[in-house]
């Protein structure tokens, strides 16, 4: 009896999703961070990295998951020649997912070998921040 | 068997109840996207509607649903008159839903009259963008 109820709750698919998301957000207390850079100012690209360090430190490197989406004129700040080149390199170090929207690149003809090597291409910036706002992300523009 | 099977139709309502919540934000796979306007700054309203035109391209027309929000110094994007007024038409002829803020508009003593036609009128900014939060939109600012 037991088994068959539990069976339906499996069949619904509902009582297993639904912990499956929360377990996204507040899974173990861990804090995600999606961070939207859509300009091209060397300023805001450091504040954003500011914010990704700092956020980490506070809140520990175990317990939060940061991801910086560059998109727009933002995408110049992923490219080998920027600005915040080694900050970039540093991020990646610390496991902050570094994020290239690939509509920009396309539209502008970007490709992966012009960007700093780590950073990963998502089909499209807006939709993977859409994604992770989805999955309980916490969405911030600095 | 038949008491199971009672239960089990049971419990699958209550689970579908309990995600009825969620369903907003994951009805149909669908995308809900807010889009914040409080810039009077019409290279960021010219953003905000390459963002609305470029999600309803990439996720198809029948797959998203966007809101345009605009409010304090931002309410100048809606109002009759403005440089992006042609596209505001567009936007809507695409179903785009524009808001303006009625908080914004009595401070600025602008009526519906003053807006171009098919603007939706709420009666805080602020609160619409939290509500469609709340309600599981994905929150945008260009």
């Amino acid at each position: 009896m037991l088994a068959l109820v539990s069976s339906a709750f499996v069949a619904s698919g509902i009582a297993p999703s639904a912990h499956a998301d929360q377990g996204a957000t507040g899974g173990k207390g861990k804090y995600q961070l999606v961070i939207q850079v859509t300009e091209d100012n060397p300023k805001l690209w450091n504040l954003a990295l500011n914010n990704a360090f700092a956020f980490q430190r506070n809140i520990g490197k175990d317990n939060s998951q940061i991801e910086i989406v560059a998109i727009g004129p933002g995408l110049d700040m992923l490219k080998s020649e920027s600005k915040v080149r080694d900050r970039i390199g540093q991020a990646l170090d610390k496991s902050i997912d570094i994020v290239a929207c690939g509509e920009t690149m396309h539209a502008t003809k970007v490709t992966k070998d012009d960007l700093i090597g780590g950073v990963r291409v998502a089909p499209g910036g807006l939709i993977e921040i859409a994604d992770k706002q989805r999955a309980g992300w916490t969405y911030y523009r600095p | 068997m038949k008491q199971v099977l009672a239960v089990m139709t049971l419990l699958a309502g209550l689970a579908g109840m309990i995600a009825a919540p969620q369903a907003l934000a994951g009805e149909a796979g669908k995308y809900h996207v807010v889009i914040q306007v409080s810039e009077d700054n019409p290279t960021q309203w010219n953003l905000a509607l390459n963002n609305a035109e470029n999600l309803q391209q990439a996720l198809g027309k029948g797959n998203v649903e966007v809101e345009i929000v605009a409010y304090g110094p931002g309410l100048k994007m809606l109002l009759a008159g403005s440089k992006v007024a042609g596209r505001i038409n567009g936007a809507m002829d695409n179903s785009v839903d524009i808001v303006a803020c009625g908080t914004t508009m009595k401070k600025m003593k602008k009526t519906k009259d003053d807006l171009i036609g098919g603007s939706r009128v709420v009666p805080g900014g602020v609160i619409e963008i939290a509500d469609k939060q709340r309600a599981g939109w994905t929150y945008i600012r260009p």
